[in-house]
């Protein structure tokens, strides 16, 4: 009969092995980032090399944020291999929708008047940051 | 022994408006502001936004720690530094209407104030003054002596047609986010983050009237929290407070609280005050927000982050059954996202007054350095109101193409306005302060701004709380 003390090693080592495996096999933060701007906006002409500048900009602007992506990942895993998880599919939409949209207001999209058919060019993340760029809301008019 | 004309408590709008009135007409006044928190100046919060809570504060102290909240999941929401809430608000300015001063007597709800809109209509203006305010010059919902300061900033499309089907019901929105420079600030350039602005463009207490606070007249001592008010023989003398961590006392000849309604009514309470009304009634308005996904027309060309005003929910006999309602338009860029319709959204907040309640309240509890709050919700009133404007809200927005309209998950936490608590009138029975917001029994003891309302608008309180303040250090010898 194993001794109480292999008993709790075996116990505890569970959860480090599952962490340790999913830090293992984990995609980059920038590759989730990407992959919700691809299914997000799928219907646009995305410039690959832009939205892959983008997702490390990203990562490096809401660096304090890897929890969060590594749960949107484990997310996103589980909506899509099950069904009824309808909580976990509402919180990767919330996440796929502030990325696109930082993504498209760090673009070129809204100054080319939203043109769908030209190839979309990002231009910096700064864009998408009043802090970063103050005053540079692409929609407002003045008198 | 240190001793003042006058001791002011807090920063905020309801003791430096009430200050620069008083500075104006007591030429050789000494006065002492005593403010709990520090000098967290505009780009210290820049510098620490990463700090910012969900309610858009960013303070060196975290307001939750300041009291004991026995609801939690509502916060009571204030930030504890020099110039008050100024630092945090998004600077929407409208006046309350004529009829939220009498709502009892017109409508048979709630409390009616000891003042009319009338009487504080001077100071109304003399507050938009101040704070450099912009709004339509051609027509406004309420009676105005005096136009605003500024011009209106510049409505969107969907405004627009608003303004269109409800030409006297739907206004620009009155604001100290300015639409042309002023001597200190930038114009608006529509950043949508108000509550901590990148240029420093709206009106702060910090950004205006700071020249108050060195004024030679004036000693401002930061770190300083009040704990009680020194009262012998109906009369106040001075106040207790303490600063790194040792206790002070300082005398003074009028002494005017402008804390927050959970403080002033605290500090009163620990001051031996006994009044059965004293820290009742808390309130706060109530709001929920919804987003109008549109077919054909394109949003967010407003110069500003919110632009328009509706009053079509907000004054009328309904007001016998359910509260009042204003509805404000938002132009802060919230893009829609699918193919060829990314403006065509718009978004809105219904924002409801509520009748105060006696059970929400303000309390002592064992540490003397923070009340207990007790809030036990807002009442049917706003939720049949609620519950209206979403029954007509396809009629009310039948102007627009409406595709869809999703709305908020219930009511929001929080509107960041602490009302109530030292309710004014005119009956020292039913009433804590006077219509100049001295105590009944101790006229020489002012408890400002939002605690002394006698009931709420849907309307912003600020400007009233600013006006309030000028009104009173007008009227008080």
């Amino acid at each position: 009969m194993p001794s109480r003390r292999t008993v709790l090693k075996f116990i505890t080592g569970i959860p480090v092995l599952i962490t340790g495996g999913y830090l293992f096999v984990r995609p980059k933060y920038s590759s989730v980032v990407k992959r919700a701007i691809f299914n997000k906006l799928f219907y646009l002409n995305l410039d690959s090399a832009g939205v892959e500048q983008f997702s490390m900009d990203f990562v490096d602007l809401y660096n304090k944020g890897t929890l969060k992506v590594i749960s949107i990942d484990v997310m996103t895993r589980l909506s899509e291999q099950y069904t009824g998880l309808d909580l976990l599919v509402d919180r990767v939409a919330v996440f796929e929708d502030f990325v696109a949209e930082q993504y498209l207001l760090s673009s070129d999209f809204f100054v080319n008047n939203q043109n769908e058919g030209r190839s979309i060019k990002y231009r910096d993340i700064s864009y998408s940051d009043p802090y970063r760029s103050p005053c540079s809301n692409a929609f407002a008019t003045w008198l | 022994m240190d001793k003042y004309d006058l001791i002011l408590v807090g920063s905020g709008f309801a003791a430096t408006f009430f200050l620069l009135k008083y500075l104006g007409k007591n030429r050789n006044a000494r006065v002492l502001m005593l403010e709990r928190g520090r000098n967290d100046t505009h780009q210290w919060r820049i510098d620490h936004r990463e700090q910012m809570d969900p309610s858009g504060v960013v303070s060196s102290e975290n307001y939750n720690d300041t009291y004991i909240n026995e609801t939690p999941e509502k916060p009571w929401v204030y930030t504890p530094s020099l110039g008050g809430g100024s630092n945090c608000w998004w600077a929407c300015t409208p006046r309350f209407m004529p009829n939220d001063f009498k709502i009892y007597s017109k409508y048979g709800v709630g409390t009616d104030w000891p003042i009319s809109y009338d009487d504080l209509e001077p100071y109304y203006c003399e507050a938009e003054s101040i704070m450099n305010i912009s709004g339509s010059h051609e027509s406004t919902p309420f009676p105005m002596s005096r136009p605003y300061p500024q011009p209106p900033h510049k409505f969107n499309e969907v405004d627009k047609l608003l303004k269109k089907k409800y030409p006297n019901m739907f206004y620009h929105m009155p604001t100290a986010r300015p639409s042309r420079n002023t001597n200190n600030r930038l114009a608006c350039c529509a950043s949508g983050v108000c509550n901590l602005c990148p240029i420093d463009s709206k009106f702060t207490i910090l950004n205006e009237l700071s020249h108050l606070f060195n004024d030679k007249r004036v000693r401002v001592e930061l770190g300083s929290q009040v704990l009680s008010v020194i009262i012998e023989n109906n009369l106040a003398k001075g106040v207790t407070y303490i600063k790194d961590s040792i206790e002070h006392e300082v005398y003074g000849d009028m002494v005017a609280l402008g804390a927050n309604s959970l403080f002033n009514a605290h500090i009163l309470a620990s001051s031996g005050q006994i009044h059965p009304l004293l820290g009742k009634f808390l309130s706060e308005q109530v709001a929920f927000s919804c987003r109008v996904n549109l077919d054909g027309v394109n949003n967010f060309t407003g110069s500003t982050s919110l632009t328009g005003h509706g009053y079509m929910l907000y004054d009328g006999d309904h007001r016998r059954n359910h509260a009042a309602c204003l509805i404000e338009t938002f132009n802060i860029p919230k893009i829609r996202l699918e193919k060829g319709k990314y403006t065509q959204v718009a978004h809105y907040k219904f924002i409801f007054d509520d009748v105060p309640m006696l059970a929400n309240q303000v309390n002592l509890s064992n540490d003397s350095r923070k009340p207990k709050v007790i809030y036990n919700g807002h009442s049917s009133y706003v939720d049949r109101a609620i519950q209206n404007a979403k029954n007509n809200i396809y009629s009310l927005f039948d102007c627009l193409p409406v595709e869809s309209i999703e709305y908020s998950a219930g009511v929001h936490r929080t509107e960041a306005h602490i009302l109530g608590t030292a309710l004014m009138g005119d009956d020292p029975k039913g009433s804590v302060v006077n219509k100049f917001q001295a105590l009944h029994n101790v006229s020489n003891l002012l408890s400002l701004g939002g605690s002394s309302f006698a009931s709420i608008s849907p309307a912003n309180p600020t400007l009233t709380i600013a006006a309030l303040s000028l009104w009173s250090a007008d009227h008080i010898n």
